[in-house]
């Protein structure tokens, strides 16, 4: 398997089918797993059994979670954040596919087959998934994981409160009081997840499809109980993640069996385990918001229930950061916002595209609608006249506006002619979104100059199609004066690359990029001192331009530096950078967040009122990015976040039933975007204001993308037939439905 | 139809090759026994288009072929195609960025390939139909139709 790519070879391997994921890589001498899962939600283990399987061919073990326990003295345990996912379920099972058995053999074919042979006997038991049945339950989790004083099932609650609501609500014009819905959805990366672990004398290499090798060796060293040094994990360039590959779901489990077997044990899910295991919460939002009779905000009263799933996974994360920004871009005198996580048994819940702010953001701008009506005003100018202009306020201790948001808001609605003449039948709608960055990571980045001018560069920065290796190559190739096809990126191998925090939260521009733009300096650096020794000793700067170095009156490339230098420099220079954004002990989320990922998105479409099936002619999508870096691929990533919004919105929604059992884990039944789908025209446009932490003054984005779609469909439906549908997705069937009560009403 | 028989010929990329298995579907043969990893999977049902190789110039889900019916025919891979270096098709798609994390991208290429090669309509509701068996996650598929329809449009004049 390479270890390395290029700019151009990055692409061509994938054209021509070269590329390498993680199930195309063989295993010589190794056993491939294949898990066993039961076919309900919440069930108590009665009796397994495993000698049918371990008869058929080729099998070398069958484990259930009692010869796990046996083997390490106690059930290992993994989690992000909490310890508290068993590698398989020993007495009961907490969500529909929770594994209770693994089959290991010579070929994947085998142990699948074998792995149907194993017999559960097994006692349903309720379950819940939804707020109410959640917390009138009973514990999930006995004893109980989470903090005691807190209701049944609740893993965490976080409230973010000033200014004085009850007054604020005495004094208002009008109060805007809705319910808004989302579903559970699947992340549905076309790879599904996967891990290979070997288990060696000195190191355990664990190869995973992970966004987060650093944080999956973390839990892996917790949870095995060893040193993070015995450890090697490399994140194998993703087929598409979103999220869902982001915290360790397969590596822990391989790792696992492959020490236990003591040889190495490939693991690689079916594409319906793939939605046992990679989930997006579901949301339950209350919100009223008052408004004066100048249409300004008076209060918001947010109370907010995430369905998280029956594992903390990152769920406390998801919901204390995005309740943090609830009230959204807008002046918001007083506010009161609980937001809860609660368990329900159903797949433990993760980190996807926007982490937890498109449920916030479809409930804040979904206010504005009925506000403009009963105000007598139009929508769009509502939204501009609440606004937070660039350098005012968020919230307290956190980074300031940092972009022009009304401009993206002006921006979208030209673009989708918000004030032109509308055709009957033709809705049209603008949103706004924005979600913050995570806060106070580190970044660090290993740049090694060759004598012949290659430059290599070693990050632990992953790739999953967001264009890393290509956006880096090209930021290196500017710092050092060479061409973009001589720099060559190694990603994601903790072996080999210095720590880094994650490839999350669109954060790597701004901080491996950064942390890339040091190492380089830091490479200028060493090039001053050696002409200032050798040649120009009153050289002040390094400067790359145009493929060239220039270096006080010395002009020249690396290879001459490097003949300039002779042994000092040997045949190889290595710099290390860094980056880090701050801390702060006062900062609910322990730092201010870097940036915000703003966008505005305007959608025009149509409905089939007989069937409810909506059809959109053209989508607009402004992102403020601060500076971009690779048009083609921002722009394709944005393309892409606003498809998959649309799917959401539409169609997307992991059905369960009341105990939590999942309805449609298949690609036939869970429909997301084809090329069918795709609106009439597609617009992307960027701000690039240079006003970003990142090179250039970049800020993160292609998160953006699912932000705000949704609420401007919700909006254009209801702009077009009357009917308005607070819940994601607006399904045929629901929208449908209203349209008919509507008329009803009539 | 020789679907009972364990042992069978396959023409795969103009080479004939022995395989095993019975019952098996074009996909584990070409992965797993010819080590042809080009093609990738996903759903296994035929729905998502990772698999798609062409069959005697068509295009086919490979999860749902089964491979001893398919003796005598010429099937070709992503391998297969411009072995040397990459077709107008793969061109286009490292030109336009049509492709983010590549996963889906060989399927992609083969849906292409067949409708190049077959489809005398180049309408832009033409190539939709050709790839609407193909699922990308990554790009909202607007770079893959303008890569394709730009080739199409030039074959067109």
């Amino acid at each position: 398997m390479r270890s390395r790519a290029g700019p151009r070879s990055s692409l061509e391997r994938r054209v021509r089918g070269e590329q390498d994921f993680l199930a195309d890589i063989e295993v010589p001498g190794g056993l491939h797993g294949a898990l066993v899962r039961l076919d309900e939600a919440r069930a108590r283990i009665v009796s397994i059994e495993t000698q049918v399987a371990l008869d058929a061919p080729g099998v070398a073990a069958v484990w259930t979670g009692a010869d796990v326990v046996e083997f390490f003295g106690r059930m290992p345990r993994f989690g992000p954040i909490d310890m508290d996912q068993p590698v398989l379920a020993v007495d009961t099972t907490r969500y529909h596919g929770e594994p209770v058995a693994v089959v290991l053999a010579d070929t994947a074919r085998q142990a699948r087959d074998a792995a149907r042979r194993v017999a559960v006997g097994v006692v349903r038991l309720p379950g819940f998934a939804t707020a109410a049945s959640a917390l009138a339950g009973d514990p999930l989790h006995q004893p109980r994981t989470s903090d005691p004083a807190l209701p049944t099932n609740v893993l965490g609650e976080w409230s973010y409160a000033w200014g004085n609501v009850g007054d604020a609500e005495q004094s208002s014009a009008i109060v805007v009081e809705n319910e808004y819905k989302t579903g559970f959805a699947h992340h549905f990366a076309i790879e599904t997840p996967g891990a290979i672990a070997y288990p060696g004398p000195d190191t355990l290499r664990v190869l995973s499809t992970v966004q987060h090798p650093f944080v999956l060796r973390r839990v892996l060293a917790d949870m095995l109980q060893r040193s993070e040094a015995s450890i090697e994990v490399r994140s194998v360039d993703m087929g598409g993640s979103f999220g869902g590959k982001g915290y360790p779901k397969v590596g822990p489990l391989a790792a696992a069996f492959a020490s236990m077997a003591g040889r190495p044990v490939k693991l690689v899910l079916t594409s319906e385990e793939a939605f046992f295991t990679t989930q997006r919460e579901a949301a339950e939002i209350s919100i009223s918001t008052g408004f004066d009779h100048d249409g300004n905000i008076t209060f918001q009263r947010i109370e907010a229930d995430f369905l998280v799933g029956a594992y903390a996974d990152i769920s406390s994360r998801v919901v204390s950061k995005s309740a943090l920004h609830a009230t959204g871009p807008y002046r918001t005198p007083a506010n009161d916002v609980r937001a809860r996580a609660i368990y329900t048994s159903t797949p433990p819940t993760t980190a996807f595209r926007g982490f937890g702010a498109p449920h916030l953001v479809n409930a804040i701008e979904g206010q504005f609608a009925e506000a403009a009506r009963r105000l007598g005003r139009d929508p769009m100018q509502l939204r501009l006249q609440n606004i937070k202009a660039k350098g005012e306020p968020t919230v307290d201790h956190e980074t300031a506006v940092d972009g022009d948001w009304g401009e993206l808001i002006k921006l979208a609605a030209k673009e989708i002619e918000l004030d032109g003449e509308r055709p009957a039948g033709v809705g049209r709608a603008v949103a706004f979104g924005m979600k913050s960055c995570v806060p106070a990571t580190v970044s660090n980045a290993l740049v090694r100059i060759h004598r012949d001018g290659m430059v290599v560069a070693s990050v632990g920065t992953s790739e999953m199609g967001q264009g890393a290796i290509v956006t880096f190559a090209r930021l290196i190739a500017a710092e050092l004066g060479v061409e973009e096809q001589d720099v060559e990126l190694a990603v994601g191998d903790t072996a080999i690359a210095p720590f880094d925090a994650l490839t999350a939260s669109s954060r790597s521009l701004v901080h491996m990029g950064n942390a890339l733009v040091d190492a380089c300096a830091g490479l200028r650096g060493r090039a001053l001192e050696i002409v200032r020794g050798c040649s120009d000793r009153d050289a002040e700067e390094a400067v790359a331009q145009a493929r060239r170095l220039t270096i006080g009156s010395w002009r020249g490339s690396w290879s001459d530096l490097f003949e300039l230098a002779g042994t000092r420099w040997g045949t190889e220079v290595t710099s290390l950078g860094s980056f880090g954004s701050p801390q702060s002990p006062d900062h609910p989320l322990g730092g201010p967040t870097p940036f915000f990922e703003a966008v505005a998105t305007g959608v025009e479409l149509s409905v089939d009122v007989t069937t409810g099936l909506v059809t959109i002619a053209k989508l607009v999508h402004v992102t403020d990015a601060g500076k971009v870096h690779n048009l083609p691929r921002a722009t394709g990533l944005d393309e892409g976040g606003v498809l998959m919004g649309v799917g959401l919105a539409l169609s997307e929604e992991v059905l369960v039933n009341e105990d939590g059992r999942i309805l449609n884990p298949s690609s036939l039944d869970y429909r997301i975007p084809s090329i069918d789908d795709m609106p009439g025209s597609s617009v992307s446009r960027f701000q690039e204001n240079g006003d970003g932490p990142g090179p250039g003054g970049a800020k993160g984005m292609a998160e953006g993308g699912v932000l705000a779609v949704g609420a401007a469909i919700r909006d254009a439906i209801e702009a077009c037939t009357g009917a308005r549908v607070n819940a994601l997705p607006i399904t045929p069937e629901r929208l449908w439905t209203q349209i008919r009560l509507n008329q009803n009403e009539d | 139809m020789t679907a009972s028989s364990e042992a069978f010929e396959l023409e795969v990329n103009g080479e004939r090759h022995h395989v095993v298995g019975g019952l098996v579907t074009l996909l584990e043969v070409l992965r797993d026994q010819l080590g042809l990893t080009g093609t990738k999977f996903n759903c296994e049902q035929g729905e998502c288009g990772a698999c798609t190789v062409l069959v005697d110039g068509q295009a086919v889900v490979a999860c749902l072929a089964l491979a001893p019916a398919l003796t005598g025919t010429a099937i070709m891979t992503i391998e297969g195609i411009g072995p040397r270096s990459p077709t107008d098709i793969q061109r286009r798609f490292m030109d336009c960025d049509a492709l983010q994390c590549g996963y889906c991208t060989p399927g992609m290429i083969m849906s292409a390939q067949a409708l190049l090669a077959w489809d005398e309509d180049r309408s832009p509701a033409a190539l939709k139909a050709a790839l609407s068996g193909n699922y990308c996650r990554c790009t909202g598929y607007e770079t893959i139709v303008e890569a394709l329809q730009s080739l199409l449009d030039r074959e067109a004049e």
